[in-house]
Order: C-alpha cells, then structure tokens, then sequence
C-alpha cells in the first residue's frame, strides 16, 4: 500500500500469511493494532512470544496441551476405548464444540498429500496404531476432512488398523465436499457423527 | 430467460446494459467488434465459466482490476431474480450474488443452466478426445450440477496418484488414491453414460437438422488396460474402474501417469458403423454436435424443470444455407432461450428475433443502429 510507514507495511504483511486474512483485515487489523496503547500492545506481544513456552502438544493424542497431557487425555469420564482421529487440534475443537462426542483424540498433523510432500510416515500413524495395539480401543473413527486427502488418509488408516479388529467407522456423508471440519456447523457435525458409518474393507 | 445483460470491464465491450425480452436474439456485427464477447458474458453470467478461455479472468479488460456481469432472469411462476458475477485480477477474487446475497457457486448455478456451441468447438470436437470430454462434461454439469464438484475431486486425486507415480510411491500409498478415484471416477462415468443415452434416444428429433441422427450410434468409451480389452472384447460393461486401476498400476509406474479413468474416457458416436468422428465429413460432424447439443438442452430441461436453459451459438454458420440456419434457429429456440452471433446480416432476415449488432464494443439495438450504413 503507497504512503504506509515501513512497521505498518511490515505489519500488513505479516497479518496477510495468517489463515482467512485478506488485505482488507490485515489492515483494519494493523490500523487497530496502531491506535492501540502501549501496554495492551506489550501483554499482546508477551502472549505470542512466550507461546512456544507456554504451549507445547498432549504426548498421547497431540493436541495443544500445557502440560503433559491435554485436559482431554487427563478428563477420566471420557470413553478411552472410542478413538477419533482428526488432521488438526481445529478440528479436535470443532467437534468438542458439537458435544455430539465423549471419546479421545489422535491428531495426526494432516493428511497424505504427494503433491505437497506429505506421506503416512510424517503423521502420526504409528502413535495411533501403538494406541490400538495397546486393546482398550474398541471403537476407530476416522474423523479426517471431508476432501480427497482426508479420504485417502482415512482409507490408508483403515487398512493398518484392520488387524487390529476393531469397528472402524467414518462420520456420515452430508458434510461439504472440499471442506474442512471446523467449518461445518454444529448440527451438521453432530448428525455427521451420529450416523457414522462402516468402513467398508477392501 | 434473462431479461438484461449489464457488463463492466469486460473484454472490449463498453460499459452498457441492454434488454433482451425475446426468447431468440441475433447478434451481428463484423469480425473482432465483441460478438462474441457478448455471447461469452451471457455464458459466463449463467456458468462462470469461458468458453472461449480457461481462465476466465482473462476477460477482464486490459488495464482494469476487476470486471462485472449481471443480468435480471425471469422464473417461471416466480418473481425475477438478478444474477451478478464479479471478477478480480491477481488473487482470483470471485464474488456471486443472486438478488443482493453472496452465495455460493452451488446455489449459483441452480439459476441458468447453459450450453454452448462455437464454429471453432465444433471443428475441434472432432479432432480431439479431451475436447469432446469437455463437451460432455458442461452438458452434464449442467443437466446435474453435482457433476463439477465430482470433477474437480476426481482431478486432485489424479493430480496426486500421477505425483505418487513419478516418486515412485509404494503399493501400499497408491492403494487408497485408487480406491478414491474409483468411486469418484465411476460417479463421473455413470453420469455421462446415464447423459448419452438419453442424449441418443433424443436424437432422431432433429432430423432435418442431422438426418444420419436415426442411423447413428452414440456411446461412451471407457479407457481401459489393453489386458482387459482383449479378454472381454467389446462388452466392457462389468469391467470397473476399481479393477481397471489395479490392472494398470504396473504399466502406470512405467509411464508414471494414470491411463485409466474418466479424463481417457470418451465420446464416441458412429454412423452405419464408422467412426464418425475419423470418418465423417465436416459438415456431417457440425450437424451431429448441433443436434446432441439441442439434445443436451432437451435433457437440462427433462432434469431440471424450473430452470429453462440458455443456447449459446457462437459463428456456427460458416457452411449453413439461409434454410439449415432458420431451422437450427427455431429448433434451439424451443430448447430455451437462444443467443446467436453471426458475422452475415443476411442470415438474420425475416426471423422474429431481438436483433444486436455490436460494434467496437458497443451494443447497439437494431433500430438504434440504423441500415447498412451503421454509425451515422
Ligand atoms: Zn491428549
């Protein structure tokens, strides 16, 4: 933008990599951020700087967590023998948001993509498949975005958790095509669970 | 039927409305003035595709950010709605409004079906698989608007299975590529083989048109592995995608790229047994592409009773006399609405038509832009 201060500039730029940010908001944001007071500004700027501290990941199911473990994890009335596998902690949070579930998590960091480099090896596949061999898990669902990556990375998982024996199932059809969890509103996500189905073999 | 046309920085028309009002509307005008300009802002209002580019960004005008179409369409038994379509350079910004809201391309086009024939698309239908493939697809898509997301799905799972392919990807990582594209692919195919046959049976309608339509064969050919082919000859009908892809991953790695699927399919038509397509004269395969295009339309308005198509006949005259063209006129005319550019005036003669001529962008009314002379 002509006539902007470098910092402002610099600013905007930076807004503009954020996840939903056009130019538009990254500037109503930079101008709000500019008129704000020095103290709001610093406690601002102290919470981002000190997240890497703050805020490691859960070692069971790796969503954000504080501590060790995340409150999921350590929360003992959810049901640990039902496993939902999800690419991102977003989606953890979407589906938390719906109530529609009372289980745990793995969140897995993604989904398989060959275009942008991403195999099963840099999931987390094989924390998952370690938490099935451990017997508790009687139910599997697999939770991944209704896209063709989430399709092919729930259907790699399916077939490495066949023998494991236990019901693998899928949230029903009605979500968007190409869409992302978290953007599917609650009673959407809700239905979606509850009728989920059967992964079919192949 | 679409009332108005309004366009901002498109191409080289000027800034204009004009009113439609008729179910037939004859565009004229010499060669490079923006006929077929028009005709494609009318497409990409209904579609917001191009038909005569991929990215139909490249209609913004040269020097402009961002172009704009819209248009007021008439419903049967219910009020009229406006459309409107805006475009930026850059980003690819695309915003679709129905009446004042943004919605989404789904809704979109549940609003004005259309089908487009060119002189140029009919010359290269012929000549080429992956055109004809496009052909069918936007007549599908528009007959079943749950075709394009389909399509676009199938193209990112190709995209990554070929990507797996050139990196050499174990059995283990393409399986679930091939099951995706399998149940993706055979939606695909179900769709235009359940389209050709009613596009065949609808044929014999346009005889004058196309009078080899009752002694012509329309199919869907699918691509598969040579192993298949051989054992079951031509009766491919059992043989699925799912089996197809498996029997092909061998010689896929080789090629690293996918040769079975939708995107090799094809359209195929034969008269008394020949291939048309390799076989037939050129007027023979005009007149077959003018009449399964007024099949298209006939079957948009079979599914999809509340949404009347638009026909689009962009120069498709080059070899019709004064007779084929009134026939094709009135024919298409009964599918839908019909926008029809020609460079000869005199085609144009004694038909019951809204008449245009455009002119260095600007869209001038028969009455406005006076006798032969044009501007004053
Ligand atoms: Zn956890």
């Amino acid at each position: 933008m002509p006539g902007l201060p470098d910092p402002l500039e610099t600013l905007i730029r930076a807004l503009l990599r954020w996840p939903g940010i056009g130019p538009r908001s990254a500037q109503r944001i930079a101008f709000h951020l500019a008129r704000e007071e020095d103290g709001e500004l610093r406690a601002l700027g102290g919470l981002i700087s000190g997240l890497p501290d703050s805020l490691g990941s859960c070692s069971r199911c790796s969503n954000f967590s504080e501590g060790d473990l995340c409150p999921i994890c350590l929360d003992v009335r959810r049901d640990d023998a039902t496993l939902c596998v999800v690419e991102q902690p977003d989606n953890l949070a979407a589906i938390e948001r719906s109530g529609a579930y009372r289980g745990v998590y793995q969140v897995l960091g993604g989904s398989i993509s060959p275009l942008r480099g991403v195999g099963p090896e840099d999931l987390r596949i094989e924390t998952l498949l370690e938490r099935l061999s451990e017997g508790k898990i009687r139910e599997l669902i697999l939770a991944t975005n209704p896209t063709v990556e989430g399709e092919a990375t729930a259907l790699f998982i399916a077939r490495k958790a066949a023998p494991f024996a236990v019901s693998i199932t899928r949230p029903a059809t009605g979500l968007p095509v190409g869409g992302e969890l978290d953007y599917v509103d609650k009673g959407t996500l809700a239905r979606a669970f509850e009728g989920r189905q059967q992964v079919p073999d192949d | 039927m679409l009332l108005t046309l309004r366009v901002r920085a498109f191409r080289n028309l000027a800034l204009q409305e004009i009113a439609f009002g008729s179910d037939l509307v004859l565009v004229t005008g010499a060669n490079a003035q923006g006929k077929s300009s028009l005709l494609e802002a009318v497409y990409q209002l209904a579609t917001t595709r191009s038909f005569r580019s991929r990215d139909p960004r490249e209609a913004i005008t040269h020097g402009e950010d961002a172009l704009e179409i819209g248009g007021e369409i008439s419903q049967a038994g219910s009020p009229s709605v406006s459309l409107s379509i805006g475009r930026a350079r850059g980003r690819g910004i695309r915003r679709l409004c129905v009446g004042q809201y943004i919605v989404k391309l789904e809704e979109y086009l549940e609003y004005l079906p259309a089908l487009v024939m060119t002189g140029e698309s009919t010359r290269s239908i012929a000549g080429s698989p992956s055109e004809r493939r496009r052909y069918m697809d936007r007549a599908t898509a528009s007959a079943l608007p749950g075709h394009l997301p389909d399509l676009a799905e199938y193209r990112k799972a190709l995209a990554q299975r070929n990507q797996l392919l050139r990196q050499e990807g174990s059995d283990e990582e393409l399986d679930p590529w091939d099951r995706v594209l399998a149940s993706v692919g055979e939606r695909i195919a179900a769709r235009r083989e359940e389209q050709i046959r009613a596009w065949q049976e609808l044929l014999p309608q346009w005889l004058d048109l196309f009078p080899e339509g009752r002694a012509s064969h329309l199919f869907y050919r699918r691509a598969l592995p040579r192993s298949m082919n051989s054992e079951q000859g031509a009766s491919t009908e059992k043989a699925s995608l799912a089996e197809g892809l498996a029997r092909a991953r061998m010689s896929d790695r080789r090629t690293r790229v996918t040769s079975v699927g939708p995107h090799r399919d094809d359209l195929g038509i034969e008269v008394q047994e020949r291939d048309l397509w390799r076989f037939g004269s050129a007027g023979q395969v005009r007149s077959s592409v003018l009449a399964i295009t007024l099949a298209q339309a006939r079957r948009v308005r079979q599914l999809r009773p509340n949404a009347e198509p638009v026909l689009i006949l962009d120069d498709v005259d080059s070899d019709l006399d004064k007779t084929r063209f009134d026939a094709l006129l009135m024919a298409a005319r009964k599918e839908g609405q019909t926008f029809a550019a020609t460079s000869k005036p005199s085609l144009t003669k004694g038909l019951l038509a809204r008449k245009l001529s455009v002119e260095d962008g600007n869209i001038l009314s028969d009455d406005e832009s006076g006798s032969a002379t044009g501007r004053p």
